[in-house]
C-alpha cells in the first residue's frame, strides 16, 4: 500500500515538474521573440540603451537562472561557512558591473565633444 | 593568410637599422630571463601532480597573476587596438561580458573539478558519463588545442616577420625550442611563474602606452573631449556591424566563448586546480572577473582608442601633436604598431620593451596550451591505456612521459605552422572559426552533465554526435541558422534593407559574419542541447532495452571479436549504475565529504601565523599537530584539512603541504609537530617557521 502511495506520489510530482519546464520554456521563447522587440520598438534600433538592456535582460534571465539552481542544489547554502560572503559579492558584481555600463553611457552621450 | 602577412609586414612605420638592434636585443634578453625563470622553477615539480597542478598549493593571488597573461590571447593587442580604433570603447565587450556565468563557475564547475580531483575534462566525461564520451571529447579538445598552439605559434611568426623581416621558418622553431624547454622541465610551476612575470610585463607596458598617449593628448579630460561619442561607448549598436554588433556578441562571446574561456580551457581549469582549496579559487575568480579583465580590457584596447582620439585632435587643431609626428592609420590592422611607435616618441628601447610584452602575450598562450595538452594526452590517453596493462607503473614514468607529451605538442604545433601559411583567411577568422565548430557540442554536454542529474551516457554520446554533426552543418548551410536568428535578433527587411550590403544576413546567405562568426555557437548549443534532452528521454523510456538487445544481436551476428564487445558493452551499460556522487551541482557537499574523508567543518577560523616545526615521528605522513590554542583559533577539530605553509607569505604556498589535524598536543607551547617525510614533502626549510590555515 505504502509503496503503491510512493509510486503515485513520485509520478505526480514528475508530472509536475514537466509541467513546469513546459511552461518555462514556453515562456522564455515568447520572451526571446519579445523583448528585442520590444526594446527596438522603445528605444530605436540605433540607441546604445538597446544595446544595455539587450545584454542585461537576457543577460539577467541566465544569471539569475544560475543563482536559483545553486541555492535549489545546496551549492550555495546561505548562512554556511563563507557561502553566504560569497554569494553577495556574486549579487553586487552583476549590480556593479550593469551599474558602471550604464553610466558609462550616460558620460559617453552626455560630456562634451570637443570635434565637430 | 597571405594578405594578414602582407598587412604586418608592411606595418606602415620605418625602423631605423639601428632601432631594430635594440629592439631584437630587448627581446633577446627578455627571452633569456624567461627561459631562465622557468627553468629555475622546474625544480619545484616533483611528480606527475607537481606537474600540471603545482600539488594544489597556490594563494589565489599567485594564481590570478599568472591568468593575466593567459587572459591576454595571442593576438589580442593586434586585435582590440584595431577594433578600440573602428569601433572605440566598445572593443572591450568581450572582456566585461563574463559575470553571467560566475553563480555556475564558482558554486558550481568549480567545487565539481576540486573535490572530484577532475584533472581534465576528458576525465570528466568518463566519470560522468563513459569511456565512449571521454574519448569523443578527448577527440574535440585536443583537436582544438593543436589547432590552437599552431595558430599561435604562426601569429607570433607573422609578428616578427613584420617587425625584423625574419621569415617564419627561422622564427618559429627558435620561440619552439625556448617555449618548449621550460614547460617541458618546469611544468605547471614553471608556467604558472613565468606567466607571474609575463602578466607584469604585459601591464606595465600596456601602462607605458595609455600614460604616453595621454600625455602626447594633454591628459584625461582632452582623450574623452576628443573622442567621437559612439566611439566612447561601451557596447556597439545592436545590429549595425554583422562583424562586431551586440546581438551577436552575447550569444557567441558571451555565452558560448566566455563558456568555453571559464568551464572548457584545460589552461584556465589547471590554474584553479593549483589553488589551495576552493575559497582560494573563488577568490581568484572574482578577482579575475572584478579586476584582472576590466584592467585586460584597457590594456589592450586602450591604444587603438588613444589613437582614434589623436587622430580627432589633429583633425580639430589642424597638424600634428606637440611633440609628436603626425599619426596616420591607413590599414587598421596596424593600429597597435603605428600608434604605440609615435606615442613612444620613437624610442626604441620603450619600444622593444612593448613589442617583447607583446610577445610575451602570446608565449603566454602557447605555453599554457602546451601543458594542458600533455596533461590530457597523459591523463586521458596514455595512462589509462598503461594501467590497463602495466598497473601500478611509477609516478615518475608518468613524469617522463608528460615531458614527452609536452614536446610533442610543440612539434604538432611547430608542424601546424606549414598548414596555416598556405590558408587564405585572416586570423580572427580561423580563431572564430574554431571556437565555433568545436566549443558548442563539449559546452552544452558539460552544462547538462554539472546542472542535470539526470542527463546520463547515452544522452551525452547524443549531444556530442548530434552536435559536432550540425555545427558542421551550418558551414556549408548557414541559412539552417535562419530561424534561430529571426528569434533572438528579430532580423528582417527593416533591420536588413536590401542595398547596405546586409543582405545576406537579412536571406541567409553564406558569407555574412553575423552568421558565420556568432549564431553557429548558439545554434550548435541548442541542437545539441536538444539532442542531449531526446537521448536521455529515450534511454529511461522502456522501448529502450529491447532496442539495445535487438541492436547487440545484430552486431554480434558479425563474428569478429570487436563486435562481440561492442555488443557486450552495450548490453552492460544497461544495467551499470553510475557512481556521480561529486560531479553534478546537487551532490557537491557529498563530493566534499569525500575528499576530506569525513564530514565538513565549515566553522571559519583564523589563521595562526609564524609557528615552530619540530619533528614527532610518531604522526603520519601529512598529519599535524598543533596546541589547544592553535585549534582554537583555526576553529579545527580532529580530522580537518588544515594547510601549513612557509610563513612568507609572499612564497604564495611555493613551499607548502595539505595535511590533516592530529590530536592536539599538551607540550604547553605554540609549536606544530609533523613528521621528517611530511616536512620534506613540503620542502620546508630548517628554522623557518610556518603558517596554519584550516580548510573544512
Amino acid at each position: 500500500m505504502s509503496e503503491e502511495t510512493h509510486s503515485v506520489a513520485e509520478k505526480v510530482v514528475e508530472k509536475s515538474r514537466a509541467h513546469i519546464v513546459w511552461t518555462m520554456t514556453g515562456l522564455i521563447l515568447i520572451f526571446t521573440y519579445a523583448y528585442p522587440r520590444l526594446l527596438v520598438a522603445f528605444f530605436g534600433v540605433e540607441s546604445p540603451w538597446t544595446s544595455y538592456f539587450y545584454k542585461y535582460g537576457f543577460g539577467a534571465v541566465f544569471f539569475f537562472t544560475g543563482v536559483y539552481i545553486v541555492l535549489r542544489n545546496k551549492s550555495c547554502i546561505l548562512g554556511r561557512g563563507r557561502d553566504t560572503f560569497w554569494f553577495k559579492w556574486l549579487i553586487l558584481g552583476f549590480i556593479a558591473y550593469a551599474s558602471v555600463h550604464a553610466l558609462w553611457i550616460l558620460a559617453a552621450l552626455h560630456l562634451p565633444f570637443y570635434g565637430d | 593568410m597571405e594578405e594578414i602577412a602582407e598587412e604586418v609586414v608592411a606595418f606602415g612605420i620605418n625602423l631605423p637599422g639601428p632601432a631594430v638592434f635594440v629592439i631584437a636585443g630587448v627581446a633577446i634578453v627578455y627571452f633569456t630571463i624567461i627561459l631562465g625563470f622557468g627553468s629555475y622553477f622546474a625544480r619545484f615539480s616533483r611528480n606527475i601532480n607537481d606537474f600540471f597542478f603545482s600539488g594544489q598549493r597556490f594563494a589565489w593571488w599567485l594564481v590570478a597573476a599568472s591568468m593575466v597573461a593567459t587572459g591576454i590571447g595571442s593576438h589580442s593587442y593586434i586585435k582590440y587596438a584595431q577594433q578600440g580604433y573602428e569601433t572605440g570603447m566598445s572593443s572591450s565587450m568581450p572582456y566585461l561580458n563574463n559575470w553571467f556565468l560566475v553563480a555556475y563557475f564558482v558554486f558550481g564547475w568549480l567545487p565539481i573539478i576540486y573535490f572530484g580531483r577532475i584533472r581534465s575534462i576528458p576525465q570528466y566525461f568518463e566519470r560522468r558519463f563513459n569511456r565512449v564520451a571521454r574519448y569523443l571529447a578527448v577527440f574535440i579538445l585536443l583537436s582544438y588545442m593543436f589547432f590552437y598552439i599552431g595558430l599561435s605559434f604562426y601569429t607570433i611568426g607573422v609578428a616578427i616577420e613584420g617587425l625584423f623581416g625574419i621569415p617564419h621558418l627561422y622564427s618559429v622553431p627558435i620561440l619552439a625550442l625556448v617555449l618548449g624547454t621550460y614547460v617541458t622541465f618546469g611544468g605547471q610551476t614553471a608556467v604558472i611563474f613565468t606567466d607571474l612575470l609575463q602578466g607584469v610585463m604585459l601591464y606595465t607596458a600596456g601602462a607605458i602606452c595609455l600614460v604616453a598617449g595621454l600625455w602626447a593628448l594633454g591628459g584625461f579630460g582632452e582623450f574623452w573631449g576628443w573622442m567621437p561619442p559612439n566611439h566612447r561607448l561601451p557596447f556597439v549598436r545592436l545590429l549595425e556591424d554583422p562583424g562586431y554588433n551586440a546581438a551577436g556578441l552575447y550569444w557567441g562571446e558571451a555565452l558560448a566563448g566566455s563558456i568555453m574561456f571559464t568551464f572548457l580551457n584545460q589552461g584556465w581549469i589547471m590554474r584553479f586546480l593549483a589553488c589551495r582549496s576552493v575559497h582560494e579559487g573563488r577568490k581568484a575568480a572574482f578577482f579575475n572577473f572584478f579586476v584582472t579583465l576590466p584592467i585586460s580590457a584597457v590594456v589592450v584596447g586602450a591604444v587603438g582608442w588613444i589613437a582614434k582620439s589623436i587622430i580627432e585632435k589633429q583633425a580639430g587643431i589642424g597638424g600634428a601633436l606637440e611633440g609628436l609626428d603626425p599619426i596616420h592609420i591607413e590599414n587598421s590592422a596596424h593600429t597597435f604598431v603605428v600608434a604605440a611607435w609615435e606615442i613612444l616618441r620613437q624610442n626604441p628601447w620603450v619600444f622593444g620593451f612593448v613589442i617583447a610584452a607583446l610577445t610575451a602575450a602570446l608565449m603566454s598562450t602557447i605555453d599554457t596550451l602546451i601543458n594542458a595538452s600533455a596533461a590530457v594526452s597523459i591523463y586521458d590517453i596514455y595512462r589509462p591505456m598503461r594501467e590497463r596493462f602495466r598497473p601500478n607503473t611509477p609516478d615518475r614514468h608518468y613524469l617522463k612521459a608528460a615531458r614527452w607529451a609536452s614536446v610533442t605538442a610543440t612539434l604538432i604545433g611547430v608542424a601546424l605552422v606549414v598548414w596555416f601559411v598556405k590558408q587564405e583567411a585572416t586570423i580572427m577568422a580561423m580563431h572564430y572559426r574554431g571556437i565555433m565548430l568545436i566549443v558548442p557540442p563539449l559546452v552544452t554536454t558539460l552544462f547538462l552533465g554539472c546542472f542535470w542529474r539526470r542527463f546520463n551516457a547515452v544522452g551525452a554520446i547524443v549531444a556530442l554526435g548530434v552536435g559536432v554533426l550540425f555545427t558542421y552543418l551550418t558551414t556549408a548551410a548557414p541559412y539552417v541558422m535562419r530561424p534561430l536568428v529571426w528569434l533572438v535578433i528579430g532580423v528582417d527587411a527593416e533591420f536588413y534593407p536590401v542595398g547596405t550590403g546586409w543582405e545576406d544576413a537579412r536571406i541567409g546567405g553564406a558569407i555574412n559574419p553575423l552568421l558565420n562568426i556568432y549564431m553557429p555557437a548558439l545554434y550548435g548549443m541548442l541542437i545539441t542541447g536538444v539532442a542531449g534532452v531526446a537521448g536521455t528521454h529515450f534511454s529511461l523510456s522502456r522501448v529502450y532495452p529491447p532496442i539495445i538487445h535487438g541492436l547487440a544481436r545484430g552486431i554480434r551476428a558479425v563474428p569478429l571479436k570487436a563486435t562481440d564487445m561492442l555488443a557486450t558493452f552495450m548490453v552492460e551499460s544497461l544495467h551499470k549504475k553510475k557512481d556521480i556522487t561529486g560531479l553534478t551541482v546537487d551532490t557537491i557537499n557529498e563530493g566534499m565529504a569525500r575528499f576530506k574523508g569525513g564530514t565538513p567543518n565549515h566553522e571559519v577560523g583564523k589563521k595562526a601565523r609564524h609557528l615552530p616545526v619540530e619533528f614527532d615521528e610518531r604522526l603520519p605522513f601529512k598529519q599535524v599537530s598543533a596546541s589547544p590554542a592553535v585549534m582554537e583559533r583555526l576553529k579545527a577539530k580532529e580530522g580537518d584539512m588544515v594547510f601549513v605553509e612557509d610563513a612568507r607569505w609572499y612564497l604564495g604556498g611555493l613551499r607548502s603541504v595539505h595535511t590533516h589535524a592530529a590530536k592536539p598536543h599538551d607540550l604547553g607551547r605554540d609549536v606544530v609537530l609533523m613528521s621528517k617525510e611530511t616536512f620534506e614533502d613540503a620542502m620546508f626549510l630548517e628554522d623557518r617557521p610556518v603558517t596554519l590555515e584550516k580548510f573544512f
